[in-house]
Formats: C-alpha cells, sequence, structure tokens
C-alpha cells in the first residue's frame, strides 16, 4: 500500500456534548446556520456561547455565491471561532467560507491538489461543526459540495484544510428531525460507508469505520425514522462515523450519479442518493465486484437484502419522478462523467455504462 | 526500448495516447497543455522535462525540454525522480500522489478536477510505455 493519511476532527459526542462550548468563553465566536434550524437551536447554544455575530441562511442546498457571501461576512466579523450548525449545506457553506475570508480564490479552486498555505491561508478561524442532520458527515470530512447555479452542476471540492477543528455530534439536535429527512439523510450515511468500502482508496481505517456504520445503521434506521431517541442516537453516530470512513477513503459512481442528478433536478442529496445506491450495488455484483460479497462477510449481513429491506420499508421509488431522471439523463452523464468521484469508485465507468445503471432507476 | 523522458519515448506515449479510446472520450473537450518535471533522486543527477500538448481527447504535439524556461505550459505536474518510478508501475495511485504531495501540480485546479477520468487514462497510458530507466 502507498502512502496515505488518516485525517479527523476531534469529536465531542454524546447528550449534552454541546456543553463543549463554554470553551468559547472569552473567544470571539460567529454562528452560521440556516433559518430554519438556527430560529429552532440558537437558544441551546446560547446557554454556552456567546456569538459576536449570527449568519443565516436559507433553507435549501447551498450556491457558490453563499459560500462567498458568507464569506463576506466573517472578513467584516473576523471570529476565532466559527460554530456552524445545520445540515450538510451548511456546514459546507462554512468550510469554504472560512477559506474564501482569507483568500480571494473562486471556490472550486479549494482542490485536494492546491496547497492552501502557500496561498496565504492561515486557518486562522477555527470551525467546529454540529450536525443537526445525520446523513452528511460533514463535520468530520474535507469534503464541500456547492451548487454552481449556471452550470446546473455541482462543484465538488476538498481540502485537508476545510476539515473542521471540532465535530460537536449531540443527538439532541437530532430527536426532532422530521421522519422524512431521518430517511433521507439515512440513506445518506449508508452510502458512504458502502462506496467508502468498495473505494479503490479504502484502507484498513476507514474499513473498520464503513463496517460499524453499516452495522449501527442497519440496527437504527427503521426505529430511527420512527423516532426512537436511541435510535436516534444511533444513526447521528452512525453518520459521522460513515463520514470518515468516506472522507479517508472515497465516495464514488452513486455520488457522481447523485451530484448530477440533485443539480440537473433539483433533487434533495440524500434522495438522489438513494436512487442509485441500490441500482450500482446490483450493477457491481453483476460486473463481479467482489467487495460488495466482502461487506456482507464482514458486517455478517446481507448487504443486497439490507438494501432490498430498506428500499420497500421506506418507498424509495416512490420519492422520484422516473420519467424527469429518463428525460435528463444525457445532461445527468455528461455531468457525473466531470465529477471527481466517477474515479474512485471499484471501477471507472464509460458513458453507457452509466446510461445503463440509469435504465436500472426508470426501468 | 525508449529512455524515460526522452524524445523516443516521448513520441511513443503521444502514439498510444492516440491511440487510447478512453483517453480520447474522457478528454474530448481537453484544451491545455503540459510540462511534466522529474526532480532528480536515486540516481538521477539532473532533472528531466517534457511538453505535451493536449487537446481534445489527442496529445497534438510533444517533445523533450532542455530548457523549462523555454516552455510557458498551462499545466506543471512534478515529482521526484523515485515517485516517477512508482508511477510509472502503478505503484502510486496519481490522485494519492498528488494528495500527498508526492507531486505537485500547477495550473487551473478546478478544470483538472472535472478531467479526473483523463488524468487517470494519462498515467495509465504512460505506463504501457516500455521504458528504460536511468540507474
Amino acid at each position: 500500500m502507498s502512502m496515505w493519511n488518516f485525517l479527523s476532527p476531534k469529536i465531542v459526542f454524546g447528550e449534552d456534548s454541546v456543553e463543549f462550548l463554554e470553551r468559547l468563553q472569552g473567544k470571539r465566536a460567529v454562528l452560521i446556520s440556516d433559518e430554519v434550524v438556527g430560529e429552532k437551536f440558537s437558544k441551546i447554544l446560547e446557554n454556552y456561547a456567546d456569538f459576536a455575530g449570527r449568519i443565516y441562511l436559507p433553507a435549501r442546498e447551498p450556491y457558490r455565491e453563499d459560500a462567498e457571501d458568507v464569506a463576506e461576512r466573517l472578513r467584516e466579523i473576523e471570529p476565532d471561532f466559527i460554530v456552524a450548525l445545520g445540515g450538510g449545506s451548511v456546514l459546507d457553506v462554512a468550510k469554504a467560507a472560512r477559506i474564501l475570508a482569507e483568500l480571494d480564490i473562486p471556490p472550486e479552486e479549494i482542490t485536494p491538489f492546491t496547497d492552501l498555505e502557500e496561498m496565504g491561508y492561515s486557518g486562522r478561524m477555527k470551525l467546529v461543526a454540529i450536525p443537526t442532520t445525520s446523513g452528511t458527515g460533514s463535520e468530520v470530512t474535507w469534503a464541500i459540495v456547492l451548487k454552481d447555479r449556471g452550470e446546473r452542476r455541482k462543484i465538488v471540492m476538498a481540502n485537508e484544510k476545510a476539515m473542521p477543528e471540532i465535530a460537536l455530534v449531540d443527538p439532541v439536535f437530532v430527536y426532532e428531525m422530521p421522519e422524512s429527512i431521518a430517511i433521507s439523510s439515512g440513506f445518506d450515511a449508508l452510502s458512504h460507508a458502502v462506496e467508502a468500502y468498495l473505494s479503490t482508496f479504502s484502507n484498513p481505517f476507514s474499513d473498520a469505520l464503513a463496517v460499524k456504520a453499516v452495522r449501527l445503521i442497519a440496527d437504527s434506521f427503521e426505529q430511527s425514522a420512527e423516532g426512537d431517541r436511541k435510535a436516534r442516537e444511533n444513526m447521528h453516530l452512525a453518520a459521522t462515523i460513515a463520514g470518515l470512513a468516506f472522507s479517508n477513503s472515497q465516495v464514488g459512481v452513486v455520488h457522481a450519479l447523485a451530484h448530477a442528478t440533485g443539480a440537473v433536478l433539483n433533487m434533495p442529496h440524500g434522495i438522489a442518493v438513494a436512487v442509485y445506491l441500490k441500482p450500482v450495488l446490483e450493477y457491481y455484483a453483476e460486473k463481479g465486484i467482489e467487495r460488495v460479497a466482502e461487506l456482507s462477510h464482514e458486517t455478517g449481513m446481507d448487504v443486497m437484502a439490507l438494501m432490498q429491506n430498506l428500499y420497500s420499508r421506506f418507498s424509495v421509488e416512490g420519492h422520484y419522478d422516473s420519467s424527469e431522471i429518463r428525460k435528463n439523463s444525457e445532461g445527468i452523464v455528461k455531468r457525473a462523467m466531470e465529477d471527481s468521484c466517477i474515479v474512485t469508485g471499484p471501477f471507472v465507468p464509460e458513458e453507457d455504462e452509466l446510461f445503463e445503471i440509469i435504465g436500472k432507476v426508470i426501468g | 526500448m525508449p529512455k524515460l523522458f526522452s524524445e523516443e519515448w516521448v513520441k511513443e506515449y503521444m502514439r498510444l495516447l492516440n491511440e487510447s479510446e478512453e483517453y480520447a472520450q474522457a478528454a474530448k473537450d481537453w484544451e491545455g497543455d503540459f510540462l511534466f518535471v522529474v526532480e532528480p533522486d536515486e540516481g538521477l543527477t539532473e532533472p528531466m522535462y517534457i511538453y505535451l500538448d493536449l487537446y481534445h481527447g489527442k496529445a497534438r504535439d510533444g517533445y523533450m525540454v532542455k530548457d523549462p524556461s523555454q516552455v510557458s505550459a498551462a499545466f506543471e505536474f512534478r515529482g521526484k525522480y523515485s515517485n516517477w518510478k512508482k508511477l510509472l508501475n502503478g505503484e502510486i495511485d496519481p490522485i494519492k500522489g498528488l494528495v500527498t504531495g508526492k507531486f505537485k501540480l500547477r495550473g487551473n485546479m478546478a478544470k483538472v478536477m472535472r478531467y479526473a477520468k483523463a488524468a487517470k487514462a494519462l498515467v495509465e497510458v504512460a505506463q504501457k510505455v516500455e521504458t528504460e530507466l536511468p540507474e
């Protein structure tokens, strides 16, 4: 195995881990959230921290302009700490904005290969990421996904410097999460764990995390959707563990297609991932990719049967319009082929293979 | 067998690249020339350079470069000789090599990110060139 590394923030987890924010007393902190989550939870945070500023985003998937606007505000407020509270959209904007606040570069220049320090980035604003959904794992990853409005595509960025310093994983923020979000974010977490295991970048560290995440999700997904608190806590941990798994391995074809479909059809990420996860795994099985069977062996369960069960239980096929996917399949394939995740799965597909996978989705 | 980064090596690389259907597809819209740099170590005493003009899925020009200051390429990809050997032997994934700093890339990074499959194909074709490595 050639040189690779394992990246992680400090992770504070468990009920009441929000108290960790008391350590920010005396620091200049700013809160980044969205209009819905910020309103709902800011009172909890204010028990522990004073904020020199609050930046609320629209409650939707983020555009690159959102990151640029937040960067401008950060330059005005000059905080020592950024507390980002929200789903993956908010956390991704915060991750991009703190870099853009220091560097005048287009967001898409934040790549895994960009030497931000050489460009003058100091990382003077520390980032505390608090997830309020249980799916993206953004609190522990170096990845950022923003939408490009003009090109109707998602810009997938990543850089070691985008990693938050602290991930605060407190289940109090997901106990009342709406059922629909519990389901869509649950599929996102599951896809991270599975794709991390299947990626050619997988390694013993990411494998161990992926296997644990799949087990936790298999045990807790259905009860979490029904609102069970213990299951919600398990899914919250599983999402973070799956985030660590894929951040230190990679995701692949499922995410390339989901990013493309999400951008073209304006489909929420969790739904887009659910659309493709099972069909892509079926395609892998048909191609004889052995890692799917290895994952079943490692987790002690039939992963394909788990997928089938979850798809039936949550009626995944009723949550998207296959005719829209059919109508836009050329644009989806084109964008998926331009997505960096296309090369990090267990095989690198040709365009016609992506059309075959889409064929499984639209029937 | 051509020596690494010799004139003969570049011509053979271009020939294979221009035969590659996979590269042609993945890079069909690509426009941008590269300077590839081998930095000396492990028995290599002088740096080596080649220039490659990549355009719409084909290599339309390429040659060995003696003085890199005479070349202005949109992208530069550089790494130590020992790491180039591992890359050409398939021991280093090009993306992992860049992430871990074994190789450095200069140029429009955002553009490269959209052509990840083409970049992978570029390396895979280079691995097919039968190469005599300097000792």
